[in-house]
């Protein structure tokens, strides 16, 4: 299972919505068997190494970054999908960390 | 005729957790969503709904009796239970008119947009809700609707504009552009600007301050649960329950904290569909025009300062609930206090010295403005009968957003003479804000004195702006992977043959002896490449 996560203040609004919108991409185009979760910046440090994308809205501090690159986790700009400016950007780098795992 | 208004009547009489879906179908339907879409939605509102009152109603039972054993222990009141903002917005949502402010949004943005008084485009139609939730205070207090509807839309106008106030420095502070901040929370700068003034005098509000350290420390405290824990110890202990009780009590409080944002997260998944279609339309009727596009608050939320401000400020927000006279507030699920941190954030350029002042002095105000509206929210709950709340007891919200504005406007319109002068103040107070944001310097520039902080700005910026791994996915068509299953892949297998091979220099066999857990907690920042 390919998985994706999104972090925002609470993990409850603004991550879900992002999340939200990745699910209904990832739906229109057919790819199944990607997890997407939403959780909040407090929690994230710890959360982070398990999932294999990450859709980040606050940007990265220098810890997540280490975290990321530690693990060969694939950081992608959810701010554009949020807003919908230059959004595809953001997908193509999200459909290339998936093509990675296969 | 008959026969129409009994079928009116009876649809009007379902319980919420029916009416509300039934009416988000509709719009659903109307706005063009699929049937199985607009379905799917409704019912997740509806079990989002039913899942908050079991939420809630829990949290209830364990909290409100150790309360009380407390109240009476210790020679306080604590009687109100703290739902926090997640917990406010479900049972807001519940309430019948909720869906019109929608259009609402929509029609004051596009006037306003229209007649170039904002060039912020508001698409963030989430926090609709604490449009909706002044609208019901409002009308709680004056008994008019038609005030509650004005005060909202006097809300959303003031928004847009701190949306074209903040938008500059919000781009300093995240790095990136034309996005900006119209939310309601943002506008309690309007009481932390003349405090934030005071600490102009002092030097050492106007050095730099480094938090990043901080936050890596303060990492376990932050978690939900771990917090939901201690404060239920603490809790119990207060009650005198003893240490088996009180260690019971630690891990219920824990397992409310955890659910409930789980709940929470139903909610957005069932507005989404709607959310997204309301954004769409605003952002195709401005697409030619050089709009800032307003979004949520956590765009901000990647500051170190934040976090350390908040988490820091939990104690102090139990020690003022303990000690503050007629307080009735036990501080809960609310207890990070979003609706301070985000206005102090942009009104302090990230500064974490001036936040944790200026955070203690205003702990009070939210105190005191969450029991001034508990009965409200309680009565607000029991209109809908979206939670149950035993006789004697009230639920509220420890770090009421916006207590100020709701308090002054509410009750100007209620005719109350010394709200009607604190609304105007408080006009007033907004125009010197618009005034001071706009002539003060950038985040980044405004307490470097020393020339070592300035490279460390700029090396986080470029930090930032190189990404973690090769960009060669511009080369990806969207349609690539079209059908694609990826059911099959394992995180490990990625990260044992990928991984290693084309990011990091270390030999592989290293890695392999690497466990997911392993990173938990450490500091990476000097094993940086």
């Amino acid at each position: 299972m390919a998985s994706i996560v999104v972090a925002c203040g609470s993990g409850v609004a603004t991550s879900e919505t992002v999340v939200g919108t990745i699910k209904s991409f990832l739906d229109d185009h057919h790819i199944t068997g990607v997890d997407v979760e939403a959780t909040d910046f407090k929690q994230l440090a710890q959360a982070l190494p398990k999932f294999d994308i990450y859709v980040w809205i606050a940007k990265p501090t220098p810890e997540i970054k280490s975290i990321c690159k530690k693990n060969g986790i694939v950081d992608v700009n959810g701010v554009n999908i949020l807003t919908g400016n230059n959004d595809e950007d953001s997908y193509e780098k999200i459909l290339w960390g998936l093509k990675r795992l296969h | 005729m008959q026969i129409l208004q009994s079928i009116v009547q009876w649809v009007l009489n379902l319980g919420s957790n029916v009416f509300v879906p039934l009416i988000m179908f509709i719009i659903g339907m109307i706005a063009g969503l699929r049937f199985k879409k607009s379905f799917v939605a409704a019912l997740t509102l509806g079990v989002a709904f039913s899942g908050m009152t079991l939420v809630v109603n829990y949290m209830q039972s364990i909290i409100t009796p150790a309360g009380k054993a407390m109240s009476k222990a210790m020679h306080v009141s604590l009687t109100a239970t703290d739902l926090g903002w997640t917990g406010v917005a479900a049972i807001t949502w519940t309430s019948k008119v909720a869906f019109l402010f929608f259009p609402l949004l929509l029609i004051v943005n596009f006037i306003m947009l229209a007649l170039n008084w904002t060039k912020t485009l508001n698409v963030d139609m989430w926090n609709v809700w604490n449009k909706i939730f002044t609208y019901v205070l409002v009308y709680y207090m004056t008994g008019s609707m038609l005030a509650g509807f004005v005060v909202a839309t006097i809300q959303i106008v003031f928004e847009l504009k701190s949306g074209d106030m903040w938008q500059r420095h919000i781009q300093d502070l995240t790095g990136m552009p034309g996005v900006t901040v119209p939310h309601f929370i943002t506008l309690f700068a309007v009481i932390l600007n003349p405090l934030n003034k005071l600490l102009d005098y002092i030097p050492i509000f106007n050095k730099p301050f480094d938090a990043k350290h901080i936050q890596e420390k303060l990492g376990i405290w932050g978690r939900n649960d771990v917090m939901g824990f201690i404060i239920g110890v603490l809790l119990g202990f207060g009650a005198g329950y003893g240490l088996s009780k009180s260690l019971t009590l630690g891990v219920e409080a824990a397992a409310a904290m955890t659910l409930f944002p789980m709940i929470s997260k139903l909610f957005m998944e069932a507005l989404n569909p709607i959310a997204t279609a309301m954004g769409n339309f605003m952002k195709r009727h401005f697409k030619n025009r050089e709009v800032y596009i307003g979004v949520d608050w956590p765009i901000l939320a990647g500051r170190s300062e934040f976090w350390v401000t908040l988490i820091i400020l939990v104690p102090v927000e139990l020690i003022f609930a303990m000690i503050l006279p007629g307080n009735r507030i036990l501080p809960f699920a609310g207890i990070i206090n979003l609706s301070f941190g985000v206005a102090a954030l942009l009104l302090t350029g990230a500064n974490l010295l001036r936040m944790l002042v200026l955070g203690i002095i205003t702990t009070p105000i939210f105190l005191y403005g969450g029991t001034y509206f508990a009965p409200m929210i309680t009565r607000l709950a029991k209109t809908t009968h979206a939670v149950h709340v035993p006789a004697g007891t009230e639920i509220s919200w420890s770090t009421f957003e916006g207590p100020d504005f709701r308090l002054f406007f509410g009750q100007a319109f209620a005719g109350k003479w010394w709200a009607i002068i604190c609304a105007i103040l408080w006009i007033l107070g907004f125009m010197w804000l618009y005034r001071t944001v706009n002539r003060a310097p950038l985040p980044s520039k405004r307490y470097v004195q020393d020339k070592t902080s300035d490279t460390s700005a700029n090396h986080e910026k470029a930090a930032v702006s190189t990404p973690t791994l090769i960009d060669d996915y511009k080369k990806l068509n969207l349609d690539d992977l079209d059908g694609q299953d990826f059911g099959s892949v394992s995180h490990q297998t990625f990260n044992k043959a990928n991984a290693v091979k084309s990011v990091l220099d270390t030999d592989s066999q290293d890695y392999k002896k690497m466990n997911l857990n392993d990173l938990d907690g450490h500091d990476f920042n000097s094993k940086h490449r």
